[in-house]
């Protein structure tokens, strides 16, 4: 196993470099002069010309390319174009307010998708299973920002149950934090429920299948002790690779929920800085973004290595 | 060696396993339904999608305006109808761009290994480390607004996948003794590859393409709703639900219609897709369905 994860730490040092040279290139690729781009239209000269200097544009690509992740990896982002806040200051700042959404999401998906995924696969033939199982499709192709419009229209301004938009840090209180984030942590986490509900059932069905189930059943225990103690048990590993895909998802900015809702996250903070041309700003959310998904996917896959020991790697 | 000799009969057999799948059936009528309005819809609707009405503005659905009007007294149906055509062109034009260049690039990976699948597939693994809309808005930051792009970002977004997938069959089926025997006569890689190799690697192919088109429609939406895709005045679903949602509490069928129309179009690729899954992979026989 740890030829395996050292195998794995380097491919995700690989993707983590690949990543890094895309994002530096975003840049690079804009027709125009790199350090006009990244102090904006409005800068003076001297500061274009010193920026230059730093960033050493009179040099070679690569060496470019060096200093710029050498800044990157002592936190040094750059600064807003727009604001000129510091990059790295601005994006902590988001995060609470991701990871609150991703989290709250997650939960809701999960509370549907275990009893749901488990009912289909258990009570396969049951009208009870069909229903879930057309409302699971039809979850996969709903559109989360259209079934966030429907939910803004349902429960915040026909019933008025809650608020449309913004956000309330958890320090202002859970009640608030909680009504603030009830409708964007919905609209994500059936979608993502649907999803999960689907890997539950085949991984419940499959392992429903074995013949260790089919002893316990021969000796007569009780289908409660066989779904829960015996299936759920072996089905639980690829429903945690799934669920660890989908938190990565979830908590790499679900981008048009946060803007639906007027969230101040990393996926807004991502698309405001391209409509805005902040390239600084979008370089930074990018990176930040990119580089947790990876890190996230590496830490799904260690875990599954541990949870499955029959696994040889 | 078997499914090729037999060829022609592996995919028949493929069409009746779909056809007793009433879910795949269903999805591939709403699919049809999708396509029919967008392609036949422009011609009969008695509104052009960009006719301004101001005395009929938010007008609610009636026998003149069976979905409504929008705030500038536009045909809501005839805006969908357009819409649809225009998700749909995108939608394939872009899965076109991914399947063309991710089949190719998974192809040459895996048919030569070494250091040219290392190259390809750790470039994809990079593409794969962004979320999809993530990467789709930054192509956009760099190439500019509009559908062009927005074809272009897209196909971007789904090229990884189709190498992955290519990658993945081809390495199954190189080793085979067919194409040590088209080796034998002399064939070339590129025949090797294009005349032996892909064609019986489809099978997974082709349940990832009709996915990607429901997928790609969603990514259309989700950049026109943010405003990265289509540009005003032209309609298309995602942009009718970012501006119909200025007026949705008093005229909902802004919000409500185009969401639906998108809703089909995914929804039947999706049931399409998964109906090929089962009818083109026997061992799952049975458990895709309702």
């Amino acid at each position: 196993m740890t030829a395996y994860i050292t195998r794995r730490l380097f491919t995700t040092l690989l993707i983590a470099v690949g990543i890094s040279i895309l994002v530096f290139l975003i840049v690079r690729t804009l027709p125009g002069d790199p350090a006009r781009i990244m102090l904006g239209i409005q800068a003076d000269e001297t500061r274009i010309e010193t920026l230059r200097e730093e960033l050493g544009l009179d040099k070679p690509i690569f060496i470019q390319y060096g200093i710029w992740l050498n800044n990157v990896v002592h936190g040094d982002l750059g600064s807003s174009v727009i604001t000129g806040q510091s990059v790295s200051g601005s994006i902590l700042n988001r995060l609470p307010v991701t990871f609150s959404l991703a989290l709250s999401a997650l939960f809701v998906a999960l509370l549907i998708a275990i009893p749901a995924g488990t009912i289909t696969a258990v009570k396969r033939d049951s009208y009870l299973a069909s229903i879930i199982t057309v409302l699971s499709q039809i979850g996969v192709g709903i559109p989360n920002f259209w079934l966030g419009i429907i939910f803004i229209l349902v429960f915040a301004q026909w019933t008025q149950l809650f608020p449309s938009f913004g956000y309330e840090p958890l320090s202002n209180g859970f009640f608030s934090w909680a009504r603030h984030l009830a409708l964007p942590a919905l609209s994500v986490g059936l979608i993502t429920g649907a999803i999960i509900t689907r890997f539950v059932r085949s991984a419940m069905l499959e392992a429903l299948n074995q013949d260790f189930i089919k002893v316990a059943r021969a000796k007569g225990l009780r289908e409660s002790v066989v779904v829960f103690r015996h299936t759920f048990k072996n089905a639980i590993i690829p429903i945690v690779t799934v669920v660890g895909l989908q938190l990565a998802y979830l908590l790499s900015g679900v981008v048009v929920i946060e803007v639906v809702f007027a969230l101040p996250g990393l996926g807004r903070l991502a698309f405001n800085s391209v409509t805005r041309r902040d390239y600084p700003m979008l370089q930074g959310a990018v990176l930040t973004i990119a580089i947790s998904f990876t890190l996230i996917n590496l830490l799904v896959d260690v875990l599954y290595a541990y949870l499955d020991p029959r696994i040889k790697y | 060696m078997e499914r090729k000799k037999s060829g022609g009969s592996f995919w028949r057999d493929t069409v009746k396993e779909f056809k007793r799948n009433r879910v795949a059936v269903l999805g591939t009528f709403f699919v049809l339904f999708v396509v029919i309005s967008g392609l036949v819809g422009p011609f009969i609707n008695p509104y052009p999608p960009l006719e301004i009405d101001m005395t009929n503005r938010l007008a609610p659905p009636s026998f003149q305006h069976l979905l409504g009007t929008d705030n500038f007294g536009r045909d809501v149906l005839s805006r969908i109808f357009y819409g649809t055509r225009l998700s749909l062109v995108v939608s394939v034009l872009s899965v076109t761009f991914s399947l063309a260049i991710g089949t190719s690039l998974g192809a040459v990976a895996g048919f030569f290994g070494s250091i040219i699948d290392e190259g390809i597939m750790r470039l994809m693994d990079v593409l794969f480390a962004f979320p999809a809309v993530l990467l789709a808005i930054t192509i956009i930051s760099i190439l500019g607004q509009g559908v062009q792009n927005a074809i272009i970002a897209i196909g971007v977004v789904y090229t990884p996948i189709f190498a992955r997938i290519t990658r993945g069959s081809v390495i199954g089926v190189r080793g085979l003794d067919y194409v040590e025997s088209a080796r034998a006569l002399g064939a070339g890689n590129t025949r090797i590859i294009t005349r032996h190799v892909l064609p019986n690697s489809m099978a997974p192919i082709v349940v990832e393409t009709t996915l990607s088109l429901g997928f790609a429609i969603l990514s259309e939406s989700a950049l026109s709703f943010l405003g990265l895709g289509t540009q005003p005045p032209t309609p298309s679903l995602g942009r009718m639900l970012s501006e119909g949602r200025m007026y949705i509490s008093g005229a909902p069928w802004l919000g409500v219609f185009p969401g639906i129309a998108i809703l089909l179009a995914v929804l039947g690729f999706n049931l399409i897709g998964d109906g090929l899954r089962d009818a083109l992979d026997p061992k799952l026989k049975g458990q895709g369905r309702i």
